[in-house]
This record gives structure tokens, C-alpha cells and sequence, in this order.
């Protein structure tokens, strides 16, 4: 392997009003030709600003402030403006994370991909377009050379991320710096295009920097991994060996955050306390120590140094993770007492449903012309039926586009469905009058996936709280501010927060504001649409399990609403799967995610990259296994959707009879229901 | 498009309409009615019922609507007493002058501000910055008879570089020749748009810059002069079309002005002169004429906003 691409002690520093953020602090790192070397760490931790600093695409204020980066032989740093330009685009192409805001809303894909030919290689309109065309083709695009008229905004996520890295391609870059590239894509989406990344750095001999948050992504696609926090690197090696004998705490503390297929959903994620640093004035000594259990007196005043543990396994920890007596990671987990699973849907005895939907259905009317008539309908939610038991979490899944949003703002009466019933209490919500649901919305409430945008940055936390208290005639004024306090404390955050306004807070906190709001009534049953997606994997950790103990605590009941199929799997009892609209599989969490029924579920878990086991396989390097995707293309349009099995065209086990037939749902188990004609496993012959 | 197309042109009419009905009752609520206003204050009564025979104001007032509307679809704008020519006259030869002043008024103002406006973004808070911001805040707060004033003592009377009139023609033939004479006023009028377009450039481009595509096109390796033409100008654009487009009402209400000021013989003066003279037949026409150009300005907009951005699709 020859190396592409070596940086090393880079320093670079954003000044800003309040102080110079020393956002890269000394990071080196090296990049083999045809490799994949994977940047992870939390936000704030300057992996992207590190891949920034190679391109130097700095924001205002940023400037290198030292160290070296060469690419192919050739200094980088020293380069002036203009032969900076050279390379950017040419030797290095960028993929950034969001593909409908980083493409030009007013050029056609065409343009964007040619203009970059055209810059760097001098060649004519008509040949930079055939260019274009070419790679739009290498990246999967169908009917490539009709595509190129297109805007972006006539193209999905998937292929809008396409054209991204068609675009970076284009001049054919020794260097892909892939920053985040599908974290704003659904998992069965994203697999798709992580395999396309994959598969083009092997034909085309490229080195690609994969800057990620995500821990499964690296784990499945890399070959070298460097940890990064508060600007650093804290522990790098090859991909295996880094995941099943990591040595730094923080490594551990972050790979322990994250939940995990098989995790035990009894205990406590292990979440970092704490906040990362602030880096125009990081901590003295290890970076990490005030959030680290394992710290020492030594930790909080030297710096710890790079060690060298095998060749290419390095880490920067004065107490790191010892494996001599061969038992794995000494990190222990607060083991709770055995939940109380009278919740266990294969114990729990029928008790009368908190909420109970029945044949639930909502189209959105699509109009067109000069007079608005109606075109077609959008079949949003079409015929779900499930009950929810006091007490119970149902995780609901499916990708982007899939109704279940929809289907959450039905659930508290946010929108009146086109037919069926959701019953609370005995009561119809679908047909209550405003006046009649005030008193059920209490027990109906809503926890929204955007920390940043669903609080009110007007109103003081104390003021948002209050606000469903004095909107319900809840207590005198000395009543609701006492409610709020306590509200407060529920949550782990002090009484004085009620004082200042949410943009003071950090995205856990104000996730934490959130879910105290929802709280505040104390309702039966709250929807947590998307809860934690908006946040880092040690905020994660700390919301899930503060989620989970105010389950157990206030015997609330969730409807989890995630694309996330690992959080869902640790807090839901069941889990729902939807596609375009329709339930297609419900079960026991265990069930379903162990032993799918359906052909869509089992590929929305197989699109899931899992960490590897860190207790399981301690032979070090397996390389870890994966297939090629179960779905290909995406999630259809819902306005005109397929015959039949609504999943049948993406689906590998589609037979003529799916289009004709909409399968049932029928019985698998206990409480297990999915609607397949050609299923994965055999139903259970006489139904339950 | 053709159907959003037709259904704005119908909305445009029926705001026409409107107008049409409030400027008829104008007509009506003059004191003394239009015989009083044009016969004068010694008319005997006698006179001013003829008049009102002859004129057809004796019958039902909305068989006057009637007739008012038949006459208008046909064009007659009715006759000028003062001026003793067919308002539809005047105007064929007063509004290509206007039009001509108010154009060039508009393009000098684009073609200055918007450029400014970038360059205000690129060099933010430099001293260039600061200075075109006072500039246009200066210039946006001067009222504008002011400001040909001060433009006729500087260059007409100090520096004597330039004529202090604009040119005085029937045609605007006569207008096309003389250019040095419709630099003053052109200026006047193009300096409060000039103000507010960089402004708002300066804003758009400001929120542009920092949109993650500016970011891929400078990832891509392009030069800075390709980025923000190619990439920045278009984008930011956007809202400024549409208040292009409402700007129109202004420049109306500034050549209103602007000719005064430099008495040039376009709409604007014959309105004010009408209005000296109480020649209502000719302000009611150039008041609809005037709302005409409001509601032809937003349709302009909207249409051009349509095809400048392909995400908004007319419909």
C-alpha cells in the first residue's frame, strides 16, 4: 500500500468574537491509496474541520496555523490560493453531507457537473457535458444523459447524493473526502450509496477520507479508523482490531453508548456525562478526563502522548483499556434490577388498550390546473390498525416518506384522518369536537425530533413550561411554577434553567426541555417522533435512558417514532414496521428484529451497520461481514402506489401474485402480525 | 403555465375593474360635479344642466358606468378641456417619454445596486462596506425633489457640466438626442433604487455566501469571479426580482416628482399639470393607467421569479 495522503501535526485555529477555537490541535493522520480511513468522533470535535483544513474550505477566521498535509508527495499547506484551486476539485474532490443544500437550486445537475470538468481540464462545453454524463452513469444514475437537464430538486435525496459525489468525480481525484455523506439519507438509502463509495474506490484507485459520526458506517466500510475528541486524535488503527481491542476510554465509552442489536434492553446505556470542551479554552492534561471515569491525578495535568500499542494501533491514554487478564473492556455498566416486564407482550394480559387505532387511513388531496381540481390523492396512511397497552412503548419504523410521522400527528389529534377511529379512553378522537379534546389532549402529547427549532427561542424555558398548565387551567400561578421546578429536576436539569431561554442550552439539554414539556401534563401516552436522531451518540445515550426511566417511573406509554432501528429496538416492547402507508409487520421488539417476517423488515435491519460485538469475538481482526443490500431503488411515490403488495417493486422475493393480491396481515405468534405473501419464515398455522 | 398565465391576467382585470369603479366614483364625488369643475364657479345653472345633458350625466349612474366602461374598452379616455386634445393623445405622446426616463431610471439602478450590493457581501465590514451603506442610507432617506435640487446646483450651477433642465421635446425622438439632458434627472430617480436594491443585494448575497453550495462550487476548485456569477448571482436574485418589481409604483411616484423638478415633459408633469388645472378627464386616466403598471409589475415579477427559479412551478 503507498501512501496518498499524509497529514501531520495540523494545526488550525477559527477566530472568532469571543476567543480563538483551536478546532484542530495537532491531528496527523495517513491515507493508503485505494483505502478507506474513517474520521469519527462527536460534533465539536473537529473531524470535519480537519477535513476541511486538508482542502482549506475554512469558514471566515480559520486559517492553518501549522503542521504539514501532503497529497501524493506534494505539500499542500505551501500551496498559494491559486494553486490551492488546482487541486481542489481535481486531485481532491468533496462530498459534503446535505445534497439539497450543498447543489445549486438554480442549475441543472448537468451544468454542475460539467463546469467542474470544464475548470480543470480546459475542454469544450459539448465534452466537459459527455463528461458529465459518463460519471453520472459511474454512480449508478439511470438514463444518466436525460438526467442531466434535471434540478436538483427533481431528484430524491439518494440520487441528489449521487450527483454530489458524481460531481467530486468528475476530474477523477486521487482523494474523496466524504464529510458525513449519508447522514441525511434513510439506512436502506444510505447502504446503497456507502456500497457505491465503496465499490468506485476499488475501480477507480481512490483514497477516500470518510468523516462520520456514525460508528456502524466505519465499522462496516472502513479499513482504518482514527478516533477524534476536542480536536484531536485520541486512538487510530485498522478498523478490526480498533472495535474489538480498543484501548482509550473514550473509544470505549463511545462504542458502549451506542445501542447495540443484542444489548441487554434491562440495562442502562453507558452515557458520557458531561459536554465535550470548549476548545478556545480546552482542559489541561487528557481532553477527556472530566467526562472519564478511569481518570487519575495525571490525567488532569499531562498531556498523555501518542502510543504505539502495535504498528498502525496508536492511542493517547495514560490508563487505557488492559485486555492482559483477557476479559475485554473493564468498562461496567450499571446493571438494573431485572426490569419488571409485565410489560413483556408475550406475559402481559389483555388489558383494555390506552389507545386503539382502527382502520386508520389519511390521503392528502393532490391538485393541479387552473382550478385546483383534484389530480390524485396522496396515500399517506392507508388502513392501520394496532392497539397500544397502558404502559407499553411501540417503536414504529420505516423510511422517510413512509406515513409515520403522519401517523403520530393522528395519534394526538393533530390531524383528522380521512376515515377510521382512534380511540382513547373509550372515546373517538377523530370525531370530537374541539371543546371535547382539550381534556384528552393532556394525556396525549407530542416530543418533537429538532431540539433547536421546536422551542420557542422567545420564551423562557420556564414560560414553555408553564404554558400546557396555564393552557389547561392547571393550579394557581405558585402551583405551575412549582410544577415546573419539578418538571425540571424529572429531567436532570436544575430549577434555575426555568430562567433562561433555550438557545442557552446545549441540543441534549434542550431535547431534555422537551421532553419535560411533553411532560407537563401528565400524559398516558407519548409520540417521540424521531427523539434522539438530532443528537451526538453520548447525548444519545443520556436521553434513552432518562426516556426509560420516566417510562418505568410514570408508567407512561411511547409511540417511538425512528428510522433508527437500534434505538428503537432498546426502548420499544414492540415494533411496527411501515411501509408506503401501511403496517406491513408488528410484533414483539425480540421477535421482529430476531426473526423477521417480512422481506422489508428484514432489509431495513440488514441496512442498519451493527458495531461488532465487543464482548463476543475477541480474535481480533475478522474482517466484518457484510452482503450486498437487500432493497434496491427507493421508497415509491405514495401518490400512485404499486398494486397489491404496496413493497413488491423493490422487493427480491416478488412474485406475480403480489401485484394482484394485497397481502393480509396474518398471525406469525403470539402478537406477531405481518403481511407477506412470500415471507421469510412460516406463519403460525391456525393463527393465534 | 399557460393556465397560471390566464388565471393572473383575469385576476389582473378584475383588480382593473375595481379601479375602474373607484375612479368612476371619483368623477361623481367631485364637489359640484365634473359641469362645476369645468365650466368654472360662474357657470350659471342653465349651462351646467346642458352640460350635463350633453355629457349624459343626467341619466342613471350605472348606466354612466356603463357608458363610462364601453367608452373606455374602446379607448376613449375622454377629451382634455384645458388642453383641448383627446386624453388618449396626451398620453401616446407623453407616456413613451416617461417610459423612457423611468426605464433607463430602472436598468441604471440594476445594473449599479445589485453589483454593489455583492460587493458589499464579499467585503463585509470593511471600510468599502460601511461606506456604501451610509451612501445608500443617505440617499434612501433624501426626499427626492431634494436630491434633483442639490443634482442641479452641483452639476448644473457649480461644476456647469451638465444642462440643469432635461431636454425639452414633444417626441421622444427629441428625448433619444439629447442624452447629457436626461443624466440629471435619470440619476434622481435611480439613486433611491440604487439605495434599496444594494441593500437588499448586500442581505441576499450575505445569507447566499453562506449556503452550503457556495461552499461545493469553492470545493470544486472554481474561481472566485465564476462563483459568485455564476453560482452566488443567480441565487440571490431571487427576492430581488419581486422587489423589482414592486418598486415600479415608485418610480411612477418618483417621475411624478423627478419631471417637475427637471420639467421634463413626460406623465409626470402633464399629471401635476392637470391637477394645477383641474383636468379631471386626464387624472382619472392616468390614475388608472398608474394602477394598470402596479398590477403589470407584480405579474411582471411573478413571472419572471417563475423562470429565474425552477423550483417554483406556475401553477
Amino acid at each position: 500500500m503507498r501512501s496518498l495522503l499524509e497529514v501531520s501535526d495540523l494545526r488550525t485555529d477559527i477566530r472568532q468574537r469571543r476567543g480563538t477555537v483551536h478546532a484542530v490541535d495537532g491531528v496527523s493522520l495517513t491515507l493508503g491509496e485505494g483505502q478507506i480511513l474513517g474520521l469519527v468522533g462527536e460534533s465539536g470535535s473537529g473531524k470535519t474541520m480537519t477535513g476541511m483544513s486538508i482542502v482549506r474550505l475554512l469558514p471566515s477566521g480559520g486559517r492553518l496555523v501549522g503542521g504539514s498535509v501532503t497529497l501524493a508527495g506534494q505539500e499542500l499547506t505551501t500551496l498559494d490560493a491559486h494553486a490551492m484551486r488546482r487541486v481542489r476539485g481535481n486531485e481532491i474532490g468533496v462530498v459534503f453531507q446535505d445534497p439539497m443544500t450543498s447543489l445549486n437550486p438554480t442549475m441543472t445537475i448537468g451544468q454542475q457537473i460539467a463546469e467542474s470538468v470544464q475548470c480543470h481540464r480546459g475542454v469544450s462545453r459539448s465534452a466537459a457535458r459527455a463528461r458529465a454524463a459518463e460519471t453520472l452513469g459511474l454512480v449508478g444514475m439511470p438514463h444518466a444523459t436525460q438526467r442531466l437537464d434535471n434540478y436538483p430538486h427533481q431528484l430524491s435525496g439518494g440520487m441528489r447524493q449521487r450527483v454530489m459525489i458524481a460531481m467530486a468525480l468528475a476530474c477523477e481525484p486521487k482523494l474523496l473526502i466524504a464529510d458525513e455523506p449519508t447522514t441525511a439519507l434513510d439506512a436502506t438509502i444510505s447502504e446503497q450509496v456507502l456500497e457505491l463509495l465503496d465499490d468506485l474506490r476499488t475501480r477507480l484507485g481512490m483514497g477516500i477520507l470518510l468523516i462520520t459520526h456514525d460508528l456502524g458506517v466505519i465499522a462496516r466500510y472502513a479499513d482504518q479508523v482514527a478516533v477524534m475528541y476536542a480536536g484531536r486524535i485520541v486512538e487510530t488503527g485498522p478498523v478490526g482490531l480498533l472495535f474489538r481491542r480498543m484501548r482509550h476510554r473514550y473509544t470505549e465509552a463511545l462504542m458502549a453508548a451506542v445501542p447495540r442489536r443484542d444489548q441487554d434492553t434491562g440495562t442502562d446505556l453507558y452515557s458520557i456525562p458531561g459536554r465535550p470542551p470548549d476548545l478556545s479554552d480546552p482542559p489541561p492534561g487528557c481532553r477527556f478526563s472530566p467526562r472519564c471515569r478511569f481518570a487519575q491525578q495525571d490525567c488532569r495535568t499531562l498531556d498523555p502522548p501518542l502510543t504505539i500499542v502495535t504498528p498502525g494501533h496508536q492511542h493517547a491514554c495514560w490508563h487505557p483499556v488492559d485486555y492482559r487478564d483477557d476479559t475485554g473492556p473493564t468498562l461496567q455498566l450499571t446493571e438494573r434490577s431485572a426490569r419488571n416486564r409485565a410489560l413483556d407482550p408475550q406475559i402481559r394480559p389483555l388489558t383494555t388498550p390506552l389507545v386503539e387505532v382502527r382502520d386508520l387511513v389519511k390521503e392528502y388531496p393532490v391538485t393541479a390546473g387552473v382550478f385546483h381540481r383534484r389530480a390524485g390523492t396522496l396515500s399517506a396512511v392507508a388502513g392501520v390498525s394496532f392497539s397500544l397497552a397502558p404502559g407499553e412503548t411501540l417503536g414504529l419504523v420505516g423510511e422517510s416518506g413512509c406515513g409515520k410521522s403522519t401517523l403520530g400527528r393522528l395519534l394526538v389529534a393533530l390531524e383528522k384522518p380521512t376515515s377510521g377511529s382512534v380511540i382513547v379512553g373509550g372515546q373517538d378522537i377523530t370525531v370530537a369536537s374541539a371543546h371535547e379534546l382539550r381534556p384528552i389532549r393532556r394525556d396525549l402529547q407530542l416530543m418533537f425530533q429538532d431540539p433547536y427549532a421546536s422551542l420557542d427561542p422567545r420564551m423562557r424555558v420556564g414560560a414553555i413550561l408553564r404554558e400546557p398548565l396555564a393552557i389547561q387551567r392547571i393550579g394557581r400561578r405558585q402551583d405551575q411554577d412549582r410544577r415546573v421546578g419539578a418538571l425540571l429536576g424529572q429531567v436532570g436539569l436544575p430549577a434555575s434553567a426555568a430562567q433562561y431561554y433555550p438557545h442557552e442550552f446545549s441540543g441534549g439539554q434542550r431535547q431534555r426541555i422537551g421532553l419535560a414539556r411533553a411532560l407537563a401534563l401528565e400524559p398516558k401516552l407519548v409520540v417521540a417522533d424521531e427523539p434522539v436522531s438530532a443528537l451526538d451518540v453520548s447525548i444519545q445515550a443520556q436521553i434513552l435512558n432518562l426516556m426509560r426511566e420516566l417510562r418505568e417511573r410514570l408508567g407512561l406509554s411511547y409511540l417511538i417514532i425512528s428510522h433508527d432501528l437500534a434505538v428503537v429496538r432498546y426502548l420499544a416492547d414492540r415494533i411496527a414496521v411501515m411501509y408506503l402507508g401501511k403496517l406491513v409487520e408488528i410484533g414483539p421488539a425480540t421477535q421482529v428484529s430476531e426473526h423477521p417476517a417480512h422481506p422489508y423488515t428484514e432489509a431495513l435491519l440488514r441496512a442498519v451497520p451493527e458495531l461488532p460485538s465487543p464482548s463476543g469475538a475477541t480474535d481480533g481482526a475478522t474482517a466484518v461481514g457484510r452482503a450486498r443490500p437487500l432493497v434496491s431503488g427507493e421508497l415509491p411515490s405514495a401518490i400512485n402506489p404499486p398494486s397489491g403488495c404496496r413493497f413488491r417493486t423493490r422487493c427480491p422475493r416478488a412474485q406475480p401474485l403480489c401485484a394482484e393480491v394485497e397481502p393480509p396481515l396474518r398471525p406469525w405468534g403470539p402478537h406477531h402480525l405481518a403481511a407477506c405473501h412470500f415471507p421469510l419464515t412460516q406463519p403460525a398455522s391456525g393463527g393465534a | 403555465m399557460t393556465g397560471y398565465l390566464l388565471r393572473r391576467t383575469g385576476q389582473s382585470f378584475m383588480v382593473l375593474l375595481g379601479v375602474s369603479v373607484i375612479v368612476f366614483a371619483l368623477t361623481h364625488l367631485l364637489p359640484g360635479g365634473p359641469a362645476r369643475a369645468i365650466l368654472g364657479l360662474r357657470a350659471t345653472p342653465a349651462a351646467i344642466a346642458a352640460f350635463n345633458h350633453a355629457h349624459g350625466y343626467d341619466k342613471p349612474l350605472y348606466l354612466q358606468y356603463v357608458s363610462y366602461l364601453s367608452s373606455l374598452v374602446r379607448g376613449d379616455l375622454g377629451f382634455s378641456y384645458t388642453q383641448n386634445q383627446s386624453v388618449a393623445a396626451l398620453l401616446a405622446q407623453d407616456v413613451p417619454k416617461s417610459a423612457y426616463l423611468s426605464l433607463l431610471a430602472l436598468a441604471v439602478a440594476i445594473i449599479v445596486g445589485l453589483p454593489l450590493g455583492i460587493a458589499q457581501a464579499v467585503r463585509r465590514n470593511t471600510v468599502l462596506d460601511y461606506t456604501v451603506t451610509t451612501g445608500a442610507f443617505l440617499g434612501y432617506s433624501m426626499p427626492i425633489f431634494w436630491l434633483g435640487l442639490l443634482l442641479i446646483t452641483w452639476f448644473a450651477v457649480d461644476l456647469s457640466v451638465l444642462p440643469p433642465e432635461a431636454p425639452q421635446t414633444a417626441t421622444l425622438g427629441g428625448a433619444l438626442a439629447d442624452p447629457a439632458g436626461m443624466v440629471l434627472p435619470v440619476a434622481a430617480l435611480a439613486i433611491v433604487s440604487i439605495a434599496s436594491f444594494s441593500r437588499f443585494m448586500r442581505s441576499a448575497a450575505i445569507e447566499n455566501l453562506a449556503q452550503d453550495y457556495i461552499r461545493t462550487a469553492r470545493a470544486k476548485g472554481l474561481p472566485e469571479r465564476v462563483i459568485l456569477l455564476r453560482h452566488l448571482l443567480r441565487n440571490a436574485m431571487l427576492p430581488i426580482i419581486t422587489l423589482i418589481g414592486l418598486s415600479i409604483p415608485a418610480l411612477v411616484a418618483g417621475n411624478l416628482v423627478v419631471e417637475q423638478v427637471f420639467n421634463y415633459p413626460g406623465v409626470g408633469l402633464l399629471f401635476f399639470n392637470s391637477a394645477l388645472r383641474r383636468d379631471y378627464p386626464v387624472e382619472i386616466a392616468l390614475t388608472l393607467l398608474g394602477s394598470a403598471l402596479v398590477v403589470l409589475g407584480n405579474l411582471v415579477a411573478d413571472l419572471a421569479y417563475g423562470l429565474a427559479d425552477p423550483r417554483v412551478r406556475l401553477a
